[in-house]
C-alpha cells in the first residue's frame, strides 16, 4: 500500500466514526436555546477573580530544543545507519515537522513576553 | 482490497474491533485499579454508558474560546489516535511476502508511529491552551514537558527491535518487526536483555503519554481539576475520552507489535484459523500489557513534574542508550 491510498484508508475511517458519533450526539442531546452566563464562564475553582491566562516559561522551550536535538538526530542516524535514499525521506519529513513546530513554538513566546515580561516574582513561582 | 478486507476494515480487526477494544480496556483498566484498592470495580458495560451519558449531554462554550478550535481539535484527537491504531498489524490484510499488515500500512511506518505519538501530545498542548484557562494551560505545559523527555527513550526503545531485524531484509515497517523480531532473537538469545529492558521504558513511557499514575501531574484532579481538560463537556469530553482510550489501544498495540512479535504465536495453513488466532493472540498480549499498566498505576502514588523529568533525563535516557548498545554489541 503507498501512503496516498492510507491516506485516503485513514479520511474513511475517521470520517465514518466522527460522523456517526455526531449525529448520535446529536439525536440524544437536549440543548437549550439559551445559556446563563455563568454555564459559560471559564472554571475558577470558586474564585471571584477572573482567570488570567498562564505565560508561557522559557524552560519548557528549552527542553523543546534537547527534544529536538536528541529525537531527530537519533532518527536521521538511524535511518543512515541500515538504509537507501527512500526511506531517508521519512527521516526527513520527521525532522522537519519537529523544527517547524518548535519554531511556531518559540515565536508565539517572543511575541507573547515583549507584551508582559516575565518579573523575578513570577519566575520563583510567587505569583501564578 | 477484497471483500474480506472491506468487511474486516469496517469490522474486526477494523474501526468497530478498536472502539470496542478501547471500552474494553477502559473497563479492564478501572477493573484492576478497583480490585487493587478492594473495591468491586465498574460493570463491563460501564465505559459504553459514560460515552453515551457523555454525548446525550449538553455542549457549553466558554465564552472567549474560539468556537471552531474547541469543536476541531477534539475531532482531530479523536482522528489521529484511530489513525495510529489502524496501522497496527492485527490480521485479515497480509503483504506480497503473506506477512500480517495493517489497514494503512506502508513502508517505513515506524516514523510514522513516532509521529502519531507526538501529534498526540502537541493535541493535548493545544487543547489546554486554546481554553484560555490557567488550570488548563498549566496541565497542557506540564504534559507537553513529561511527554516531550520520555520520548526521546522512547525513541531509543523502540531502535533495539529495529536494529535486531534491521539487517534481515532493509525493511522498517511494523509487520516487519512484529513478525522477525523472534527470529532474530531465536538465533542470539542475548537480544532478550536490552529487549526487556526496552519493553520496561516503553510501558513507562505509555504511562506518561496516557497521564496515568505516576505520571498524571497533567490532569492531577485534586491540584489542577482535571489538567487541561477543565472546560471541555458532552460531546466534545467523548470524544477526548474515547480518543485517549484508543490511544491506550494504540499505545499498547505498539508495545506488542515492537516487542512481544504482534499477532504471531503460531501460523496454520487455514486462512479463516489464522485470522482468529491472530486476533485472539493479539488480544491476550494486548490485555497482559493494560494489565500490566493498570498494576502499576495501581501501586505507586502521583510524583511531581520536576520529579517526573528528571526521572527522565538522568535514569530513563542513560537506561536506554545502555540497551541500544548492549544491542549493537550483541548485532557485531
Amino acid at each position: 500500500m503507498n501512503v496516498l491510498t492510507a491516506l485516503i484508508v485513514d479520511i474513511i475511517a475517521t470520517v465514518l466514526v466522527v460522523v456517526i458519533l455526531l449525529l448520535l450526539s446529536k439525536a440524544m442531546r437536549i440543548q437549550p436555546k439559551t445559556q446563563s452566563k455563568m454555564k459559560r464562564e471559564l472554571f475558577q475553582s470558586g474564585d471571584t477573580l477572573p482567570p488570567k491566562p498562564r505565560r508561557i516559561y522559557i524552560d519548557t522551550y528549552v527542553f523543546i530544543a534537547f527534544f529536538v536535538m536528541f529525537d531527530v538526530s537519533v532518527f536521521v542516524l538511524a535511518t543512515l545507519f541500515f538504509v537507501n535514499s527512500q526511506q531517508l525521506v521519512g527521516g526527513l519529513m520527521y525532522a522537519a515537522i519537529l523544527f517547524l513546530t518548535v519554531l511556531v513554538g518559540i515565536k508565539k513566546r517572543f511575541a507573547r513576553d515583549v507584551i508582559e515580561p516575565i518579573t523575578t516574582e513570577e519566575l520563583e513561582g510567587g505569583n501564578h | 482490497m477484497n471483500w474480506l478486507e472491506i468487511v474486516g476494515f469496517f469490522t474486526i480487526p477494523g474501526i468497530t474491533f478498536v472502539i470496542l477494544m478501547a471500552l474494553f480496556i477502559d473497563w479492564l483498566d478501572r477493573k484492576i485499579y478497583a480490585r487493587g484498592q478492594n473495591r468491586r470495580g465498574p460493570p463491563l458495560l460501564q465505559p459504553f454508558y459514560d460515552l453515551m451519558k457523555l454525548l446525550s449531554k449538553e455542549s457549553i462554550i466558554p465564552d472567549g474560546v474560539s468556537k471552531f478550535w474547541f469543536s476541531f481539535l477534539p475531532i482531530l484527537f479523536l482522528a489521529t489516535v484511530l489513525v495510529g491504531a489502524l496501522m497496527l498489524p492485527i490480521a485479515v490484510l497480509r503483504d506480497n511476502s503473506n506477512i500480517v499488515i495493517g489497514f494503512t500500512w506502508f513502508r517505513f511506518d515506524v516514523i510514522f508511529v513516532l509521529i502519531i505519538l507526538l501529534s498526540y501530545a502537541l493535541l493535548i498542548y493545544f487543547l489546554g491552551y486554546i481554553t484560555k484557562n490557567p488550570f488548563a494551560q498549566v496541565g497542557s505545559t506540564r504534559s507537553l514537558l513529561q511527554v516531550l523527555s520520555f520520548e526521546i527513550p522512547l525513541v531509543f526503545a523502540l531502535l533495539v527491535p529495529l536494529i535486531i531485524v534491521g539487517n534481515s531484509n532493509g525493511e522498517f515497517s511494523l509487520a516487519e518487526v512484529s513478525k522477525n523480531l523472534y527470529v532474530e532473537v531465536g538465533k542470539n538469545p542475548l537480544y532478550i536483555i536490552p529487549l526487556i529492558i526496552a519493553i520496561c521504558i516503553s510501558i513507562l513511557v505509555m504511562l506518561v503519554e496516557l497521564e496515568e499514575f505516576p505520571f498524571d501531574a497533567p490532569v492531577a484532579h485534586t491540584e489542577l481539576a482535571d489538567g487541561w481538560l477543565v472546560e471541555y463537556g458532552g460531546w466534545r469530553y467523548a470524544f477526548i475520552r474515547l480518543g485517549e482510550r484508543i490511544g491506550a489501544f494504540f499505545i499498547g498495540g505498539v508495545i506488542v507489535t515492537f516487542f512481544l512479535g504482534g499477532p504471531y504465536i503460531v501460523d496454520t495453513s487455514s486462512t479463516w484459523a489464522n485470522i482468529i488466532l491472530h486476533i485472539l493472540f493479539f488480544t491476550i498480549k494486548l490485555i497482559l500489557v493494560i494489565a500490566v499498566m493498570a498494576f502499576i498505576r495501581t501501586l505507586v502514588s502521583r510524583i511531581r513534574i520536576d520529579q517526573t523529568v528528571r526521572l527522565a533525563w538522568m535514569y530513563v535516557i542513560p537506561l536506554a542508550i545502555v540497551a541500544v548498545l548492549l544491542t549493537l554489541a550483541f548485532k557485531l
